[in-house]
């Protein structure tokens, strides 16, 4: 009995042992970081990533993230409490901060750590472009902002949906302005910054001028309605029929009888040239439809309040001529071209308006003779995922796979869910049941180094159709999904106390349908359609990387 | 339900003194069982986050080896499910949501443990403790988690759904686990055959998880077991 009572103790002693093993409690960044010190500021950081980036599949295959915390915990206790006032011990640790997450391969991750900013995406194309400069260089490089321009590629700022209307289509929508006394008479009322030589960088004043005066504007301008249109309480779009400025001035005239509510959604083409210079859409599209989305808002200068205008979004479609030919670029006949600068269209879809352009869109895919499309996402850095629906729900008529995508379920590092699949879906509705069968013919997209998000999420699509392709540049690698944060979605966005401001991450990790990511890498173009960025022949007018499109859709049609 | 369980639980417990084996006794069987598992973890600061309870099956070749009239070391292999659900619950200014995940873990383990019984008559009651050795098998889930391919009427792609068998991570998942068992049991000998009702609980020691160093939640899983059997006594009764 003795000997039973024994046992019966060993046994409880060692339960109660065990019971009391220590059992990390996952501690919330901001609150990891209040006791002032670089090293606890670190710690938040590490353990929120940790707890809450989506990608260690790919970032911690051999505990990388466990060395990077050996690593840099003794620096980081170096440099003790945090003072900014001591600017050089700040710099040292806001550039350790940087040099502790260059690795991750998030093309969406930023972090912003005392008022400066970092992205890995950033650094490994700096590190790409220039091999001559040490990771400590490149880290001061993008530490000193201004600094980093030269040395990024150059079409990552300087090719866009605005550059490619400016060069490429010869329209303006920015254009360099002059003060004079003539221009102050005909555009007083518009808002400008004039610099002290009188002269400033601001949107085309002829669009400005048919702004309303607060609000948002969605303006349209189109070859099938060259002289601008008004709309009535019906609905009905009447079309001006000439460029008569009177004409125009007096709807009422132009169209007896009809009660009109509102210029627009058309207006003058003419209203996009500037200074002499005619826009060259004409030349390649039998057709065409530009969407400029603008914000306008009281300024006040010197002499009163003004109008102030600022374009948000723009938005092209478009249907090459119906024979082979020559414009700024060869070009194949009966080609669906689209750009747009983001992918922004969801708040917007129901404004009578951005209805029109997407219905003028889903004409050209409808177009019988349509021989293939073109997804120019040169610049877009993405936006809303129900845009995918928004643009091309009309070219599926069952949900169409793009890819799959796997989030967080808890806090391991490999907490994550099985994937799941990912579509497109057919959306009758939006549509009128009118389904294109474009997707089953040539579509190529057009990408850059600036192609991120929902433009690399295109590029998904366009690879999973039977006959799709990519021409141009790589991508940046930027497939993840944002929204909410650490507490709503259980992983993404978090900040580290008053410091960390925010770390900018994703809470979805999406690979193509071949179970393939790209995060971090990149969506290369096809072999043979590779396409460098030359900013000399694009500002003089040549696209080359259209050019090589419209040669893909010739060489698979 | 539960009041009445852990009445009777004690009651056996009380009465296990008046009864024993007879020693170099050796008994193989069959049993099987219901599984009541669940997580021990730490959520921290994520308070959506939680683990509840799964319910599974166990199919045991119980084997006992009576070292004593009332000593007797206890093993076999077991096959068991240890499943739960793990959830995240979102609340925003304009919604909950709810997403989830199901596990359903398969482990083959091997039980040792010392136990104490006492006999009377064709009636037995053991007590016993030790720990079990056990290799996660397999992991199958089903779940609904937050997607990102919406359709405009918002009927569709709000939430991604999968299911299927878990690719187990050489660098995360531990397939081994450790950890301490105890036991009572009740049977009833026919000859050389005995009934057996028995009740175990198996406390995880190890984590589910590794590979990460520092500030790694730790999650361990426990088995509450009850199960029916039926065992042979292959030589040295009385």
């Amino acid at each position: 009995m003795k000997k039973h009572k024994l046992t019966l103790l060993i046994i409880t002693m060692l339960v109660f042992l065990l019971c009391s093993c220590s059992q990390n409690s996952p501690v919330l960044p901001s609150d990891m970081a209040m006791s002032g010190t670089w090293e606890d500021l670190f710690k938040g950081l590490w353990t929120g990533l940790s707890d809450n980036y989506v990608f260690w599949d790919l970032d911690d295959a051999n505990g990388e993230w466990d060395k990077v915390y050996e690593e840099f915990i003794p620096k980081f206790r170096e440099l003790g409490n945090i003072d900014t006032s001591d600017r050089v011990a700040t710099k040292k640790g806001t550039i350790l901060l940087f040099d502790s997450v260059k690795n991750l391969s998030d093309g969406h991750f930023k972090m912003d750590a005392f008022g400066y900013s970092f992205s890995p995406s950033e650094y490994r194309i700096l590190k790409k472009e220039h091999p001559e400069l040490s990771d400590q260089e490149v880290l001061e490089i993008i530490y000193d902002y201004y600094e980093k321009f030269d040395r990024l590629p150059a079409d990552m700022f300087y090719e866009d949906s605005k550059s490619i209307m400016e060069n490429t289509f010869s329209i303006p929508l920015t254009t360099t302005l002059v003060k004079t006394d003539d221009f102050i008479a005909k555009y007083g009322s518009l808002y400008f910054k004039w610099d002290e030589s009188g002269k400033c960088n601001a949107l085309n004043p002829k669009i400005q001028l048919r702004t309303p005066a607060y609000g948002e504007a969605i303006m349209l301008y189109s070859s099938s309605h060259k002289f601008g249109s008004v709309t009535t309480y019906d609905g009905e779009i009447l079309d001006f029929t000439s460029d008569d400025v009177e004409a125009y001035k007096h709807p009422e005239v132009s169209f007896p009888g009809k009660a009109i509510y509102s210029y627009g959604p058309y207006y003058p083409v003419s209203d996009l040239s500037w200074e002499g210079e005619e826009q060259k859409l004409d030349s390649l599209f039998s057709d065409w439809t530009l969407c400029l989305v603008l914000s306008v808002s009281p300024e006040y200068d010197q002499t009163g309040y003004k109008k102030g205008v600022n374009l948000k979004m723009l938005a092209l479609s478009g249907i090459t001529k119906e024979t082979d030919g020559r414009a700024m670029v060869d070009y194949t006949a009966n080609t669906v071209y689209f750009i747009s600068s983001g992918f922004n269209f969801l708040p917007l879809k129901d404004q009578a308006e951005m209805k029109q352009f997407l219905m003028d869109f889903h004409k050209f895919k409808m177009n019988e003779n349509a021989a293939g499309m073109i997804l120019d996402m040169r610049g877009n850095g993405g936006g809303y995922n129900a845009d995918r629906e928004i643009l091309f729900g009309d070219m599926f008529r069952e949900p169409h796979l793009i890819g799959y995508q796997k989030n967080k379920t808890g806090a391991g590092r490999l907490d994550l869910t099985q994937e799941f699949p990912l579509y497109i879906y057919p959306e009758a509705d939006f549509y009128g049941n009118e389904f294109s069968d474009i997707a089953s013919k040539p579509v190529v997209v057009i990408t850059n180094t600036a192609t991120a998000s929902n433009g690399e999420i295109t590029v998904l699509m366009v690879n999973s159709l039977p006959n799709g392709g990519q021409t141009g540049g790589v991508t940046i690698g930027a497939n993840g999904t944002l929204a909410g944060d650490i507490l709503t979605y259980n992983s993404g966005k978090f900040s580290v106390g008053k410091y960390i401001t925010s770390v900018y991450t994703p809470y979805g990790n999406i690979r193509d349908t071949n179970h393939v990511s790209y995060e971090g890498k990149g969506l290369t173009p096809d072999k043979g359609y590779e396409e460098n960025f030359n900013s000399v022949d694009f500002f003089a007018g040549t696209d080359s990387r259209l050019g090589k499109a419209f040669e893909w859709i010739k060489d698979h049609r | 339900m539960k009041k009445l369980t852990a009445i009777v639980i004690l009651t056996v417990l009380l009465l296990a003194p008046l009864f024993s084996r007879s020693g170099g006794d050796r008994y193989v069987g069959l049993s099987a069982g219901y599984v009541y598992s669940s997580i021990s973890t730490d959520t921290g600061y994520k308070t959506g986050q939680s683990y509840a309870p799964g319910h599974g099956f166990s199919i045991s070749i119980p084997m006992v080896f009576q070292v004593h009239d009332n000593i007797g070391i206890e093993t076999g292999i077991d096959f068991l499910q240890k499943n739960f659900k793990s959830s995240y619950t979102s609340v925003s200014l304009s919604d909950t949501i709810q997403t989830y995940e199901t596990n359903i873990n398969s482990y083959i383990e091997l039980p040792l443990a010392l136990s104490l019984s006492l006999t009377d008559g064709r009636m037995s009651a053991t007590l016993g403790a030790g720990g079990y050795f056990g290799f996660w098998a397999a992991s199958y889930r089903e779940g609904k988690t937050m997607g990102s391919s919406i359709s405009l009427d918002g009927e569709k792609g709000e939430f991604g759904y999968y299911s299927g068998y878990h690719e187990f991570s050489d660098r995360y998942d531990n397939r081994f686990a450790f950890g301490l068992l105890f036991r009572s049991s009740l049977e009833y000998r026919l000859d050389s055959v005995v009934l057996m009702l028995r009740l175990s609980y198996r406390m995880g020691i190890t984590d589910m998880r590794k590979g990460q160093k520092y500030y790694a939640p730790v999650m361990r899983n426990n088995a509450l077991i009850a199960e029916c059997g039926i065992m042979y006594n292959f030589g040295g009764g009385k």
